[in-house]
């Protein structure tokens, strides 16, 4: 059963337009700049003629563009010049997204990106418009092959197994979304870009402004300053919430025999779907603030093509659930992880040691380079600098060691804990997933039988290390003689 | 093979043959860099010739520290490969140990500079899925052995992802 080639949705043309319109914004503007005060004509014309031919390579990347489901595989056709056929085997598809903007929903149309294991940059496919329905022929055309694999091939993964197929669903409360979006730091990062965009601009804001603007200060004084400030942190602090609680508005997670779908999204919906045997670890994060609430949130290490940065990278399952339903969830949604044999030691106390002799090390080291550049001006400096570095170091040195912890939880998962600043990280570790155990001590240590561990993953299109540091090396050495274990 | 095994003690001469190779790099970008010193004013050149040799002398130091610390390195540095896994030791002061299961490994790739074909060693790199680790040389014959049993362990052992 194979069906006819088929065009994108015509929408598809208005979303080329906007990309091609984005990526040529900067250069256009830099265009007229150079040429408006020589020949207003000229400028004009020559926007003109760019958007001319953006429209006539989107009209013809439109019809050129195609794509067919086959008994075995996907083919997409495209290029205008250079003609492409990209061959998509259904059973090398390993996510699938959903992106669907508000505006298509009366359309019934969506944007389907179908990633594969390839070391491309991006999703190996990308359907601009597409009608809703073809997400579930996909997946039917996709069924249908691996009900045909399976006979054939008997693969065990240790995230997708046949006892694991029981279907699992959940969605998040009102009360967790609040939560978790009034708690989220993501705000100050906003403001950073704000800043840091500021610092571009500020050479262009001449002096007289700056004058004025002192003036105006010194009239209303400091107090109103601080109080604006406040304001604008305040602004920045509610559209960050309000952003997150968009994004992940009606968050809902199901589970189905080898894959976890998820749906969220206010203005733009979005339909994941990630095959399990991608997964390469579970990670349960959870910051300070967080803590205190009793929330956290769970993530997933996976492969895939995302070239973002190491923590944007992990997949969120469940962007806020609370501490005590942590075990259900785990146990309905990855029956493999026996959690309930989790059992941690105490912190040892070498490790507080070793965390805060470092840590101290390294105060003091920043004390003597900030003290030697300020002591001259003024002692209290000094002193505020001497706080400033222990409190700098000295927490979440106290915070690594209490929350170094490894331990291996059955003949397949090893639980791993650590630091990072301040927020708590712990691991579910496969061994399947592990793909090297690096055991690093020094002969100092060794006297006190003390190591450190790092097991590397895949994560993205890179590696992952997970890493605790200085504890008993009776712990490490059970995990590296777990590891050597077939 | 089923023992732990030292590098060849050839590896030696290699690692301070790369040793001299990079002081002579060093040296002519330091030399290079000191041309400088022609366009400055006479009173201060004197200067820029103290820094410029105490840069080489430092260089120099560290050549000869690397010499010894060949010694180290050679003495610490072990492999041992079963048939379920590859070990890697290193160091003395930091002990590092790197276990590689066989039914981890992706492929082994065998390189061979002048260098080394000249004491006829070959570098043996195993790729995992992550990344890659390093057997800096062993002999010829050992290493497509080595090669070998890898492979045909990892062909045995289920490699899924």
């Amino acid at each position: 059963m194979t069906s006819d080639p088929k065009h994108l949705h015509p929408a598809a043309m208005l979303f080329f337009f906007y990309k091609d319109i984005k990526s040529w914004l900067i250069p256009a503007i830099v265009f007229v700049f150079a040429v408006y005060n020589q020949s207003k004509l000229w400028s004009i014309l020559g926007l003109i003629a760019v958007v001319v031919l953006i429209l006539i390579n989107d009209l013809l990347k439109y019809f050129m563009f195609s794509y067919q489901f086959m008994d075995d595989e996907i083919l997409v056709r495209s290029g205008v010049f250079v003609k492409k056929v990209n061959h998509i085997p259904y059973d090398r598809i390993q996510n699938i997204t959903a992106n669907q903007w508000f505006f298509l929903k009366p359309f019934k149309l969506e944007e389907l990106e179908i990633e594969t294991a390839g070391h491309s940059e991006g999703p190996e496919v990308s359907l601009a418009a597409v009608p809703v329905v073809l997400k579930d022929e996909l997946n039917q055309y996709r069924k249908k092959f691996s009900s045909i694999e399976v006979t054939q091939n008997v693969s065990r993964e240790t995230f997708s197994d046949e006892s694991d197929s029981k279907r699992a669903s959940y969605s998040i409360t009102w009360r967790e979304l609040l939560k978790f979006s009034l708690t989220s730091p993501a705000f100050l990062s906003g403001l950073l870009v704000v800043l840091a965009f500021y610092g571009k601009i500020q050479h262009s804001i001449s002096k007289q402004v700056y004058q004025a603007a002192a003036d105006e200060f010194v009239h209303l004084g400091w107090l109103l300053v601080a109080i604006g400030l406040l304001i604008v942190l305040l602004v920045f602090y509610i559209v960050s919430v309000l952003v997150l609680i968009a994004k992940y508005y009606h968050f809902h997670l199901e589970k189905e025999d080898n894959q976890f779908e998820m749906q969220y999204g206010f203005f733009k919906t979005k339909r994941t779907s990630i095959s399990k045997n991608r997964i390469q670890a579970v990670v349960i994060k959870q910051t300070l603030l967080r803590r205190m609430l009793h929330i956290s949130s769970i993530k997933l290490v996976i492969i895939s093509n995302s070239k973002k940065n190491e923590t944007e990278k992990d997949i969120i399952i469940m962007p806020v659930i609370e501490t005590d339903k942590l075990n259900g969830f785990l146990k309905e949604f990855f029956p493999h992880i026996p959690v309930d044999r989790l059992k941690l030691d105490e912190a040892n106390v070498g490790t507080y040691y070793y965390d805060l002799r470092n840590a101290i090390i390294f105060s003091l080291i920043t004390d003597v380079i900030l003290g030697l550049m300020v002591f001259k001006s003024s002692i209290w400096l000094l002193l505020a600098v001497i706080i400033a570095s222990a409190i700098f170091w000295l927490p979440s040195a106290y915070l690594n060691a209490r929350r170094a912890r490894v331990s291996i939880m059955n003949d397949e998962y090893v639980y791993l804990q650590n630091n990072q600043v301040t927020s708590k990280n712990s691991y579910f570790v496969p061994k399947n997933s592990i793909q090297l155990l690096d055991r690093r001590q020094s002969i100092w240590l060794s006297k006190k039988r003390f190591a450190h561990i790092r097991l590397s993953c895949r994560s993205g299109v890179g590696e992952r290390i997970l890493k605790v540091k200085y504890l008993p090396q009776n712990q490490i050495d059970k995990v590296v003689e777990w590891y050597k274990r077939a | 093979m089923e023992k732990v095994e030292k590098l060849p003690s050839s590896i030696k001469t290699i690692w301070r043959v790369h040793a001299v190779i990079e002081f002579a790099v060093f040296l002519v970008i330091v030399l290079a860099a000191g041309l400088i010193k022609f366009a400055v004013p006479v009173s201060i050149r004197n200067i820029f010739d103290i820094v410029e040799w105490s840069i080489i002398g430092i260089g120099l130091i560290l050549l000869i520290v690397s010499f010894f610390w060949v010694v180290y390195l050679w003495n610490f540095w072990t492999y041992y490969i079963d048939e379920r896994q590859v070990q890697l030791h290193s160091g003395y002061f930091f002990r590092k140990q790197v276990v590689i299961p066989i039914a981890r490994v992706q492929n082994v790739t065998l390189k061979q500079g002048p260098i080394l074909r000249w004491k006829n060693l070959q570098k043996v790199v195993i790729v995992t899925a992550a990344g890659q680790s390093e057997i800096d040389g062993i002999e010829s014959k050992q290493a497509d052995k080595l090669k070998e049993t890898i492979m045909k362990l990892a062909q045995e052992a289920k490699n899924d992802i």
